[in-house]
């Protein structure tokens, strides 16, 4: 989405942006179009997300891609850990060999490949590599989990037109005006 | 013998003889007693009141009259000594008994009256139901208070005892039943009841979702879990709901009230129906219209937009049969948080709480930020857009590089997002095509990476975004970000304040943040206000470079226990007005302190001291931050001031920035800028070192692969803000945006232009 829209932006010439923000403004005055195009492009490439973690400074890469894939997760961790270790989340057919390392030093560099199949029928998998390591014995220890998707793309979604049909789900307790 | 012989003698004989015998039974009175004597009469007393009914504390006059007494004595309900007759008006608190004994020589005789005192009557009638179906009866009861009798009225006849129940005859209209109880003292008092009588019924249907308890420590003491076991239910307020007949049509449709009850009328007592819940709400008031749709459900995948490609949840009930007696009647509609307590799991066909949890916090955000706009400015209007909340069980993030497939639900980054804007969507579920806009959040429900429905931190925070876009953003950097990063003070506001909005609208500062790790959903407990995760403290920087700083100050601001104690509207109110709407300044911790001291000058002390406690200068700074000495984690010389002026004509200014390729939305690289403007076209010019590409506005203005940027603009009036750094470091959230820079080396760490407008 940043790309088009970037592509989009870097095709304008000036002329153009300014018959852009002329619209936006009265004032198109050039540098005011530069103050206002501020506003217009980073509120636009905005993708706002919630605040994440990665002290395990895990990257990803996917060696072969196929039924089976092979990931390869490096690790470059800004902090110890206990343990590390990668494990299947949604999705997985199956994972091999277990990777998981003790006593995870900060700024140690770890790496491990994976072979993962899909589970049928699934479009994506996902692996968590999780980082775990107590702090204080007496509080709850601390967790670092970063997600890896890599798409099934031999699951192709077919095209549908349907209703929208209520699920069932919903508990009912009738009052007391109702029956029991 | 004597008394016989007595009898039958002559007048004048007798007369002598009793005389006589008097004298003798004295001689034999006055003789007992050791003198000898004979009887005295017994005495006789009477006694009367003026009334016997009387109205509590009033008066009665009690008269009494005796023979052959010489003194009487009153007790009771009145007390002392009093003369062989006489009357005595006494005062009555309460009914009472008065007594009397008179006495003489021939003894005492008691004497009394009873006066009762009574207080108005009451009665109170009642039905077992107000509001029934034709051709029902209802059971009457009524009582009374201070009546001495009762008799009905209206459609209740005859004459009735002082409290009792009874059933009436069936009913097929509207029908009024008195009952009217009276004592001898006041006018009778009437209560009456009116039984409603309809041939149809009203169903009031409350809506309500299920979550877990606040997170507690699980068995082995390893993790914070949230708590299962305690669910707590909150209501969905103005969600739609529906009644569909069983051929499956709908009845009626309705959006509930703000305590989550959506109200039916009219309907058919022999007719079932199935409630329906809709995920989307509409609230006039505030024009809110939400939804939360099923990005991984489509029902029209020709449909690029996502209010046309996905639908919102919809959730039934138990089919309702009416109850044959009342007209007016309730259900109540629950959405289970799909916890499985046999399992251990969450199940996700049952998680049908999670659409309806994050409208219900949606809605309660909009309401917190509608009452703080109104509150900074008055009379500004507050028009909320339409938002598509996409939540699915399947959605998540974890993505390494676009494109999104919003239809299977896997996208980039941490799987939630808020945007105002997306590409189109193709048949596929890919994101392609043109620019769409249509503000969304993406919110993950995936189990094994991070379902975010179960506590509702980031939808809040990504409706703080939304909020900002509406209402007062004017730099969003946005991507990737985290507590242990320096960062652009922009995002650091946006990111830091989106998270104070949440905190404000959950009342809390801490975030809880949920992960699977070996099967066991856990909660990662994050607290801004002291910096730790699960009470263990973080080394996350402090200052105006880092978010959760600007969260810090905005819940210290708020929190009960602090020495400021603003409220949600007035710690929100500076980003709303109109001065924060025309400063030249951007969105900064800076123009938050400062226009937070100035909107509550009682406050401005604290606030600064507040402020200056977290390395944001803030005593006496203005908006600008120039005041400013906290460099965060790069150079003075690369970091301050915050924004520098670039005069025009005068000398080149030198303006470093900093960062590597990648360091996307990180302090310093990019530096702001001002102009002071004299409405007159003048060149502006970069100068970079070899290698290097300035641009302006992160990317939007460049020269492929030049060290030299240099336009003509018109400069107007005021100051001109913008920001200049390399290309390759402040256009890269992803690396196709660097390749657009064509920069001809990887840039030094610290990159300085010379900057000139002349």
């Amino acid at each position: 989405m940043s790309e088009q829209l970037r592509s989009n932006r870097n095709n304008l010439g000036f002329l153009d942006m300014n018959s852009i923000i002329s619209v936006i403004r009265t004032d198109s005055q050039l540098a005011t179009a530069v103050a206002t195009s501020c506003v217009l492009l980073l509120a636009n490439v905005a993708m706002a997300s919630p605040p994440s973690d990665n002290t395990l400074g895990a990257t990803f890469r996917v060696v072969s891609a196929g039924p089976s894939s092979t990931v390869e997760i490096k690790l470059k961790p800004s902090a110890a850990f206990d343990t590390v270790r990668v494990e299947a989340a949604s999705g997985v057919g199956t994972l091999s060999p277990p990777c998981s390392f003790d006593a995870v030093v900060e700024g140690g560099s770890y790496v491990c490949r994976v072979n993962v199949s899909h589970k049928a029928g699934e479009a994506s998998l996902s692996l968590n590599v999780v980082g775990q390591r107590t702090v204080d014995a007496a509080k709850p220890g601390l967790i670092d989990v970063v997600h890896f998707t890599l798409p099934n793309a031999a699951v192709v979604a077919p095209a549908v037109k349907k209703s929208n049909t209520p699920t069932p789900g919903l508990l009912s307790t009738p009052g007391p005006a109702a029956p029991k | 013998m004597l008394l016989v012989h007595l009898l039958q003698m002559p007048g004048e004989r007798a007369t002598r003889f009793v005389r006589l015998l008097t004298l003798i039974s004295f001689s034999v009175l006055v003789s007992s007693c050791g003198g000898g004597g004979s009887s005295a009469p017994a005495p006789t007393v009477s006694l009367k009141a003026s009334a016997t009914d009387v109205a509590t504390n009033g008066s009665v006059t009690l008269s009494w009259a005796s023979t052959d007494a010489s003194s009487c004595t009153a007790t009771g309900g009145w007390s002392g000594s009093l003369s062989a007759s006489g009357s005595k008006t006494v005062s009555v608190p309460q009914t009472s008994t008065y007594s009397i004994s008179c006495s003489g020589a021939g003894g005492s005789t008691p004497g009394n009256v009873t006066v009762t005192a009574w207080k108005a009557p009451t009665a109170i009638i009642s039905a077992d139901s107000a509001n029934i179906l034709a051709n029902n009866t209802v059971s009457l009861t009524w009582s009374s208070q201070n009546a001495k009798t009762c008799s009905g009225g209206d459609a209740l006849s005859g004459s009735l005892p002082t409290s009792g129940s009874k059933i009436s005859a069936s009913l097929t209209t509207t029908t009024v039943f008195s009952v009217s109880c009276s004592n001898p003292v006041f006018t009778a008092f009437t209560a009456s009841v009116t039984v409603n009588v309809s041939t149809t019924f009203s169903l009031a249907v409350t809506v309500q979702y299920q979550v877990p308890g606040t997170p507690v420590v699980n068995a082995a003491k390893t993790f914070y879990v949230p708590d299962w076991a305690h669910p707590v239910t909150h209501p969905v307020p103005f969600v739609s709901v529906e009644l569909q007949h069983p051929a499956g049509t709908v009845v009626q449709q309705v959006f509930a009230d703000a305590n989550g009850v959506a109200k039916f009328s009219g309907l058919d007592p022999t007719v079932t129906y199935t409630p329906v819940v809709r995920a989307k709400i509409q609230q006039t008031s505030l024009g809110l219209d939400f939804e939360v749709a099923n990005n991984t459900a489509p029902i029209d995948t020709s449909q690029p937009t996502y209010r046309a490609r996905y639908a919102p949840y919809a959730n039934s009930g138990s089919v309702y049969t009416p109850d044959k007696r009342m007209s007016v009647q309730a259900d109540a509609l629950t959405a289970p948080d799909g916890w499985d307590s046999v399992s251990q799991t969450l199940v996700d066909a049952n998680r049908i709480a999670g659409p309806y949890a994050l409208l219900a916090n949606a809605v309660t955000e909009a309401q917190i930020v509608s009452a703080a706009i109104v509150s900074a400015t008055i009379g500004r209007s507050v028009t909320w857009r339409p938002l598509t909340i996409l939540w699915s069980v399947k959605n998540k993030g974890g993505l390494a590089a676009p494109p999104n497939n919003m239809d299977h639900g896997f996208v980039t980054g941490s799987g939630g997002y808020y945007n105002s804007t997306h590409p189109g969507v193709d048949t596929s579920g890919l994101e392609t095509g043109a620019t769409i806009s249509e503000d969304l959040e993406f919110i993950s429900g995936d189990v094994t990476t991070e379902p975010m429905e179960i506590y509702p931190f980031v939808l809040t925070h990504e409706m703080g975004h939304f909020t900002q876009t509406l209402f007062s953003t004017r730099i969003s950097p946005g991507f990737d970000h985290q507590y242990s990063d320096y960062e652009d003070p922009t995002q650091a506001w946006i990111e830091g304040n989106a998270s104070g909005i949440a905190a404000l609208v959950l009342n809390t500062p801490q975030q809880n943040r949920l992960a699977t790790i070996s099967g066991e959903i856990v909660v990662g407990v994050y607290d801004i206000s002291n910096n730790t995760i699960n009470g263990n403290p973080q080394t996350w920087p402090v200052g105006w470079y880092q978010e959760s700083t600007v969260t810090h100050l905005m819940w210290s601001v708020y929190d009960l226990k602090g020495s400021i104690k603003l409220s949600a509207a007035a710690t929100l109110a500076p980003m709303y007005t109109a001065t924060w709407q025309a400063g030249p300044w951007l969105n900064s911790p800076w123009a938050y302190t400062a226009q937070l001291a100035n909107l509550n000058p009682a406050s401005a002390t604290a606030i600064g001291t507040l402020g200056d406690s977290l390395s944001i200068s803030s005593t006496g700074d203005d908006e600008w931050g120039s005041t400013e000495t906290h460099a965060g984690n790069r150079t003075a010389q690369d970091a301050l001031p915050p924004y520098v002026t670039v005069p025009i004509g005068g000398a080149g200014v030198t303006i470093c920035s900093a960062g590597a390729p990648l360091e996307y939305n990180k302090e310093s690289n990019v530096r702001y800028v001002r102009v002071p403007g004299d409405g007159n076209t003048h060149t502006f010019t970069i100068q970079g070192p070899t290698g290097t590409v300035p641009t302006v506005l992160r990317g939007f203005l460049f020269t492929p692969g030049a060290n030299l940027f240099s336009q003509a603009f018109s400069w107007p009036l005021g100051y001109t803000v913008f920001s200049i750094g390399d290309c390759g470091v402040a256009n890269s959230p992803f690396t196709t945006g660097t390749a657009a820079c064509n920069e001809p080396a990887v840039p030094p760490v610290e990159q300085c232009w010379t900057v000139s407008v002349q």
